[in-house]
């Protein structure tokens, strides 16, 4: 659906892209990750030909952007960053503009318009002037706008930032309403919100991309490991000296201490292998008790951090 | 050029045309403009004692100096302010179409003020027998002289984003553009420049048109002027390398 290759964007020395190159497929939807600065924005305003790159060329659906931008831009609904809009502007007035800018006849614009507004959750709100809605509402018109002439792509830039958690879990839930038949790019600071919503993510940082994949498999490849947190009651070194026996694990650290006789245990166990069920036998055969039990699983946010570190 | 390129210039032209009314700029403009006109005018018309309208369209060109800036400052200026023209410069038409709605929508605003001024030829009709020759040369010149104004208005707000810097600018600009072939700047020139100079004047095209007298040379000269500037204009907006 989009392809992207070997794309570079200078801004006189400053190089904010480096030969970057990623496809996205059609029914996808993209998590754009990456600290701020690190070439996001710069990524979408290319891709929808706001800005030209220094080398390197985008396809949307089969159509080079550098050819003939018109066609491509018709098949793009674009959501800026910090959401500009018209303000003296109603919203009517505003989606009306949009529905004709985007060359839906007159007797189509407005069921169009009833139906986006509807989708959206805009209706109480249409004949305000844009200025005096408030940035949940604001970001919603955004969206209005991006899908009026129902692109199959849609890239959204930080959709969600500054809204309050409400609000984002509401924007969000309506990207992912109307990403079911659509491509979706969005970027975003939020890791969680990749985790929820994205089936593929790229993690860019300093004009590159860092890493690339399915968000769980992302943390795989940054060297996610998996820990066991186990609490077990027990004298504490008898039970670190039996699980440090085990076969499966590899290394054993002690925590915390809630009580003179329980204790916390941290436990990496060997490459690839589930030590749970040994685990609770060989605590059961010594008659010591387990208190709590969990895997720990590194986060998105040490991966990115890692990562762009 | 098919149907669907003007279609799209006309879209966005409406839109541009109806943010004037939508802002209290439009009134103040026409406000004071009939005012500032028609005071001036009716004030040495009396003394005067001629009915015809040369008094009023020698101020003409002087209280656009002031007026044209503040109707293309925003136009580019605030669109690169608020973000709007990343929304704008992507949706599926060129920075031409861009270029000529903007100007088109200040240009037809500024006719439509000049319209509205109508009232004094209507009150020279009434007061006796007018020469309409010159009065519509007059209104020919005005619009011919606005838009020249207007492009070059337009390109200074495309060059920053803030608004007073292009109204102040863009003063300026139409200021020299104007006197460069007068006769009191003619004079201290060298002689080899001030056939040029003369030529590239606002100021003395416009007299021309406003006795009545309409010279392809004039035509030719405003439209090329007005081309020029958009042309500019139009690559400054293709280079949209500002962050």
């Amino acid at each position: 659906m989009i392809e992207i290759k070997n794309l570079t964007k200078k801004f006189g020395p400053n190089i904010v892209l480096d030969d970057i190159s990623f496809k996205v497929e059609k029914g996808d939807i993209l998590g754009f990750l990456g600290p701020n600065g690190a070439g996001k924005s710069t990524t979408m305003k290319i891709i929808t030909s706001f800005w030209s790159p220094n080398k390197g060329s985008v396809l949307v659906d089969g159509i080079d952007v550098a050819e003939d931008s018109i066609a491509t831009r018709s098949k793009i609904g674009y959501l800026p960053e910090n959401v500009p809009l018209y303000d003296d502007m109603r919203v009517y007035e505003y989606l009306k503009f949009i529905a004709e800018m985007r060359g839906i006849s007159a007797d189509k614009a407005k069921d169009r318009i009833k139906q986006v507004v509807a989708d959206i959750g805009l209706k109480k709100m249409i004949r305000k002037p844009i200025e005096e809605l408030s940035k949940g509402y604001r970001q919603r018109v955004g969206l209005a706008q991006a899908i009026m002439h129902d692109p199959e792509i849609l890239i959204l830039d930080e959709p969600t930032t500054g809204l309050d958690p409400n609000q984002i879990v509401e924007i969000r839930e309506l990207i992912k309403k109307i990403g079911q038949e659509k491509t979706i790019i969005f970027s975003t600071h939020i890791l969680s919100e990749v985790e929820a919503t994205c089936n593929r993510a790229i993690i860019i940082n300093n004009g590159k991309i860092a890493i690339e994949g399915h968000p769980s498999e992302l943390l795989k490849k940054a060297g996610g490991r998996e820990l066991i947190y186990v609490k077990i009651k027990g004298p504490e070194g008898q039970i670190k000296q039996a699980i440090e026996g085990m076969a499966e694990v590899a290394k054993v650290l002690i925590k915390d201490k809630e009580a003179n006789d329980i204790h916390g245990f941290e436990i990496s166990p060997k490459e690839g292998v589930d030590l749970r069920e040994q685990l609770s036998n060989v605590v059961m055969k010594n008659g010591w008790s387990i208190l709590e039990f969990k895997k720990i699983v590194a986060s998105f946010e040490d991966v990115f951090r890692e990562l762009t570190k | 050029m098919n149907k669907e390129y003007f279609k799209t210039i006309y879209i966005l032209f409406k839109k541009e045309l109806m943010s004037y009314f939508n802002s209290p700029i439009a009134y103040i403009f026409i406000g004071v403009f009939l005012i500032v006109g028609n005071w001036l005018f009716f004030k040495s018309f009396f003394l005067i004692g001629q009915v015809s309208m040369r008094a009023y369209f020698d101020l003409l060109p002087w209280i656009f100096l002031f007026l044209s800036p503040a109707l293309t400052m925003r136009l580019w200026a605030e669109e690169k302010k608020s973000g709007t023209i990343e929304f704008l410069l992507t949706l599926p038409i060129t920075d031409w179409q861009v270029v000529l709605a903007k100007f088109f929508s200040a240009l037809i605003f500024m006719f439509i003020s000049l319209l509205l001024s109508a009232s004094i030829p209507v009150t020279l009709a009434a007061l006796g027998n007018v020469d309409m020759g010159p009065i519509i040369g007059g209104y020919l010149g005005a619009i011919f002289l606005g838009g020249a104004y207007l492009s070059l208005g337009l390109f200074i707000s495309s060059l920053t984003k803030n608004q007073i810097i292009a109204f102040i600018l863009g003063m300026v600009a139409c200021f020299l553009a104007f006197i460069i072939g007068a006769d009191f700047v003619l004079i201290g020139m060298p002689q080899f420049l001030v056939p040029t100079m003369k030529f590239l004047g606002l100021g003395g095209h416009f007299y021309n048109v406003a006795k009545g007298v309409i010279d392809s040379k004039d035509v030719i000269y405003y439209v090329s002027f007005i081309f020029v500037f958009l042309w500019l204009n139009a690559k400054v907006i293709e280079t949209r390398e500002w962050k």
